[in-house]
């Protein structure tokens, strides 16, 4: 770890300890009136996940390049508000994917997410997809051209080290959406882990939304305040991470479950699992009104339910 | 007083004819300062209408062995005090009393302030005792105080460091009795990590400071505390909205003396009840900080004086995320706890009238925890440092110094932390970052050797400071040799022209060393200063009046570290190049400290303009993060009477650069919007204008004294933008503004 550790030490740290600060002048700065949209409101076009899967449609986060397997992504997008602008609630909202994939540039340590200019990335790939309309809102996955596939090079890990094949290295895919009528472009991107070790990531399942107590999943959200919880299938897993000093490290997901709505409000934007979050429907507006749940296991596992039309 | 001497003489002859109606009556006892209960000698004390006089000794006591029966008044009229009379009455018995004179106007510490001392560094701005602790907006803190002078940049808001001419806040080093600390502040810069009433002065050293010092591009910050006072006992206590704390001090066997102070903050209490209610977060840990210093001083021969200091900080914070935060990754408990001790010997020996040495050491440890939910980092030091000095006059125009500054540091530590990326001062969401982890005992050392001269022939004007200090740095495997000049014209008694400059490096930091996170081959960063300086003293000898200081200073940085992404081939090996020394920088700047001294008012003026660059590769020469074009600030201060003072500060400093995001990039993985960079620094935040105003009133009693203050900041209550914060997908932003207006009012009471 190299020499001179106390300046290291505080200085190593500086911007991590920066962030406590930085934390304080948001809190005395009072920012849940600063006017900005919480996390979990719908309105402009955004990407809300990337699932991917394999070839048996189940959901991956990693895999084994040994067999060459060919990984399907689906993109969930939401565009709440484009009714207004297409001016036809019929009208089901078309849009640009563009897809590219190529090794990740290092994203994690700075690079910028995006495939232009690293060497060995696939030409990117552009389609017209379809979201469907509810009644001039759009959320969801695209009914046409939807899904886009990738397939991993059994070659894809021959110059990497040891520790890099255990750890895995990452394939970035990139996707842009534009959106026709609204002129709204967004960019986002997924990792797809490609490993030699042992046990790949089990992705937990989302299989539904409940208020707290109740035996039933929601098929629509509850007309008065409750206290919504996740049902889902699998738990947090122990993973092994070499790290550059040649550490192994045992770490633990964490299972988050991120809530999105199209009229009301939520108390938080994210949930751990074992949290309940406090859903107050709206008192007015015309829009569909739904909440769109995504699991997330910390190793880019991801699952997703939406209750409501 | 002259006016009663006729008295005197007349009384003194008509003392027989009167003898006879005299009773036995006696009067004596002390005679005292009011308050601070210091003895009055050589004073005068009058009974009238009998006009008899006795002079106090040196303890103060004074005696009248025989005074008429009846009523009397006992006066005493001593400059600077107000006039004592009080009617008495003897019948023939021993009477015993001690007398308490108020002085006009108190101050806490009678120090010379406005003074010209005798500065060995040109280089060095010291604040006294009596200017931080009654500085306006500075709390009574001498740290906070140095932000009142030329050439000190505004920090980050409840940043606890200090910024020097436009260098990075980490090229600056912090010093207690010489000796280098890991902070200076306690958390969010609310208050010096060593009780203020406990200090000398702080001292900070600008562009072309001395050799005895090094390592820091930018300047040092160095406090020192004073000597115990030994004619008595003495105690202060105090309480504040932030903390509460007092000391003692006195003598301690025959010669020696000790001062022991502590302090205990409940920052935490006051955060918690004045922040919004947030389901989101918990202000958890309180008290926020706590700090004791003890000091010992004593001769121990004629020729050696031994003096030891000794100083503990704590510093601790907490909150809880129950839920994930905006990142993810922020999440459970996110903790700080920040602690060191020093204890630091010194020792002072006189060879000769021409040769003094000095020796010291500071012996201690550092730790730090940072918690951030499963995440962690742990780092424990043991540091030693060694300073050592002989001095030694040569002729009657040569003084000279051989001197070593030395630092042995034996750490261990354990981290498991993601990458964090803050390119252009913006942070990437941590969740993305690569986790690090690793678990390190090591130890290094810094060894610095210096010769310093002074050379003014007799009867000349000029003043030379050559000097050469040599130093090693065990990391980078460096010895880098770093000559200094300084140059002092005496143009005349008032008008002074000074000059410094030299060659400056510091040790880069330690993960860029690394050889698996950093970069094994790096170098150390370098500098050169340059400063040029007039002093004017427009008060002609008197004490009331201007006096100007006024110069330029240039520093070029080179060999900067930068992170850099690049794969490089080391040891046969392709890897991450993760650090390179390609960045470099300048600053230029122009300070003017005008002081006034025009007794009841005090106050100045210090203006600094400066402009600061850096080379980024791929960014060109962009605005360094602190760059700040204007800084003035203005402070004065007026005794109202009647123990009453008044003071003031108005600051105003050109906002920050500040790097635009121009959207947001969407991570799915973990849930995130990566920020998507426009040109680094090329915006700035809004100016920053504050306005601090502080009253202080005493009340004296015979023992002991109590003050009241109101420390009113940013008065106004303007909404400064400190910073700029995003929608989560960085489309929209909103302004973060820093403190409102904050009084604090605080309670002292001293013996």
């Amino acid at each position: 770890m190299g020499e001179h550790s106390r300046e290291v030490s505080a200085r190593r740290w500086w911007r991590l300890k920066a962030l406590i600060p930085f934390t304080l002048i948001l809190l005395l700065s009072g920012c849940a009136d600063n006017g900005l949209p919480s996390y979990y409101e719908l309105g402009d076009l955004r990407v809300l996940g990337i699932l991917a899967e394999n070839a048996l449609s189940q959901p991956i986060s990693e895999v084994d390049p040994s067999s060459g397997p060919t990984v399907t992504l689906t993109p969930i997008i939401s565009a709440l508000d484009a009714g207004t602008a297409l001016g036809n609630a019929a009208s089901d909202l078309t849009l640009t994917l563009t897809w590219q994939s190529c090794v990740d540039p290092g994203i994690s340590f700075g690079a910028s997410p995006s495939c232009e200019g690293v060497p060995g990335a696939s030409n990117a790939t552009t389609v017209s997809g379809t979201l469907p309309s509810q009644s001039g809102s759009y959320t969801g996955i695209l009914s046409v051209n939807g899904t886009h596939s990738v397939t991993i090079p059994t070659t894809f890990l021959d110059l990497a080290t040891s520790r890099e094949k255990q750890n895995g290295v990452n394939l970035l895919v990139t996707l842009q959406v534009s959106a026709s009528g609204t002129g709204e472009i967004v960019k986002s991107f997924r990792r797809i882990t490609v490993t030699t070790r042992s046990t790949l990531n089990s992705i937990p399942t989302l299989s539904g939304i409940r208020v707290e107590g109740s035996g039933s999943n929601l098929t629509s959200l509850p007309a008065a305040e409750s206290e919504l919880v996740p049902v889902y299938t699998g738990s947090a897993e122990t993973y092994s991470l070499i790290s550059s000093s040649g550490v192994t490290t045992s770490l633990t997901e964490n299972l988050t479950t991120t809530w999105f709505l199209s009229r009301g409000e939520l108390e938080s934007n994210r949930t751990d699992t074992t949290l309940a979050n406090t859903y107050t429907p709206a008192t007015s507006g015309t829009t569909p009104q739904f909440l769109v749940a995504l699991l997330r296991d910390t190793r880019g596992g991801l699952s997703w339910q939406k209750v409501g039309p | 007083m002259k006016s009663s001497i006729p008295l005197l003489l007349l009384s003194a002859a008509t003392l027989g004819m009167s003898q006879t109606a005299w009773a036995e009556g006696s009067f004596e006892g002390r005679l005292r300062e009011r308050g601070t209960k210091a003895p009055l000698a050589g004073a005068n004390v009058f009974i009238l209408p009998h006009k008899l006089k006795a002079v106090t000794e040196a303890d103060g006591t004074f005696r009248f062995p025989s005074i008429p029966d009846g009523d009397y008044t006992v006066v005493v009229n001593l400059p600077g005090y107000l006039k004592l009379e009080v009617p008495r009455k003897t019948e023939g018995a021993k009477n015993q009393e001690d007398l308490f004179v108020q002085k006009s106007s108190y101050e806490l510490y009678e120090t010379t302030v406005f003074g010209k001392g005798e500065k060995r560094d040109d280089s060095t701005r010291t604040l006294k005792r009596q200017e931080f602790l009654k500085a306006p907006g500075a709390g009574g803190d001498p740290l906070k105080a140095v932000q009142n002078l030329p050439g000190v940049n505004r920090p980050a808001p409840f940043s606890a460091q200090v910024i020097i001419q436009g260098s990075a806040p980490d090229d600056t080093r912090y010093q207690i009795e010489g000796h280098e600390v890991p902070l200076i502040f306690h958390f969010g810069g609310l208050s010096s990590v060593v009780l203020p009433e406990a200090l000398d002065r702080v001292d900070m050293l600008t562009a072309g400071y001395g050799p005895e010092n090094s390592r820091a591009l930018g300047g040092l910050v160095s406090v020192a505390t004073r000597e115990p006072r030994k004619d008595r006992i003495h105690g202060l206590g105090f309480i504040d909205t932030f903390n509460a704390g007092g000391f003692i001090e006195g003598p301690v066997g025959k010669e020696g003396s000790l001062l022991f102070g502590v302090r205990r903050s409940y920052v935490g209490e006051v955060l918690r009840a004045v922040l919004p209610e947030d389901g989101s977060f918990d202000l958890t840990a309180a008290p926020a900080f706590q700090d004791a210093v003890l000091v010992y001083e004593t001769p121990v021969t004629e020729r050696d004086r031994f003096k030891i200091t000794s100083v503990v900080s704590d510093d601790q914070l907490e909150f809880l995320f129950p839920n994930p935060a905006s990142d993810p990754a922020i999440r459970g408990t996110l903790s700080n706890r920040t602690s060191f001790y020093r204890i630091i010997p010194q020792l002072t020996h006189r060879h000769s009238e021409r040769t003094v040495s000095r020796w010291s050491l500071g012996m201690g440890q550092d730790s730090i925890k940072v918690n951030l939910g499963s995440n962690y980092f742990r780092l424990g030091t043991r540091q030693m440092t060694a300073r050592g000095e002989v001095e030694r006059k040569m002729s009657e125009s040569w003084t000279t110094q051989w001197g070593y500054d030395n630092r042995y540091t034996w750490a261990d530590v354990d981290l498991l932390l993601p990458q964090v990326v803050a390119d252009g001062g913006v942070f990437n969401p941590i969740s993305g970052g690569e986790l690090q982890r690793a678990t390190v005992s090591t130890d290094y050392n810094l060894i610095g050797l210096y010769w310093r001269n002074q050379i003014k022939p007799e009867g000349s004007s000029w003043t030379l400071l050559p000097s050469l200090r040599g130093d090693s740095y065990s990391a980078t495997n460096e010895i880098l040799i770093l000559p200094r000049l300084g140059v002092r014209y005496a143009w005349n008694e008032a008008l002074t022209l000074r000059a410094a400059g030299g060659w400056y490096a510091q040790p880069p930091l330690e993960q860029q060393t690394d050889s698996t996170v950093g970069n094994p081959d790096i170098k150390a960063p370098r500098a050169t200063h340059l400063a040029f300086a007039v002093d004017q003293d427009f008060r002609k000898g008197e004490s009331r009046g201007f006096t100007l200081t006024t110069g330029v200073f240039w520093k070029k940085l080179s060999n900067l570290v930068v992170e850099s992404n690049a794969l490089v081939t080391r040891n046969g090996t392709v890897t991450r190049e993760n650090y390179n020394n390609s960045s470099s920088g300048n600053v230029t700047g122009a300070e003017v400290l005008l002081k006034a001294d025009f007794l009841p008012w005090k106050g100045w003026v210090s203006y600094t303009l400066s402009k600061s660059n850096r080379d980024l590769p791929g960014q060109g020469t962009v605005p360094f993060d602190f760059d700040q074009t204007h800084l003035l600030t203005a402070v004065a201060s007026r005794e109202l009477g009647r123990n009453w003072s008044a003071s003031s500060r108005l600051r105003f400093v050109t906002g920050n650069p500040l790097t635009p995001i121009t959207g947001g990039i969407f991570d799915s993985d973990n849930d995130v919007y990566i920020p998507v960079r426009g040109p680094f620094f090329s915006t700035r935040l809004s100016p920053f204008f504050q306005w601090d105003v502080r009253l202080d009133k005493k009340w004296i009693y015979d023992t002991w004294i109590l003050s009241l203050y109101l420390d009113i900041q940013n008065a106004t209550n303007r909404m400064n933008t400190e910073n700029l914060v995003y929608s989560s997908d960085y489309s929209q932003n909103a302004k973060a503004s820093g403190l409102p207006l904050v009084p604090i009012f605080g309670l002292q009471g001293e013996f």
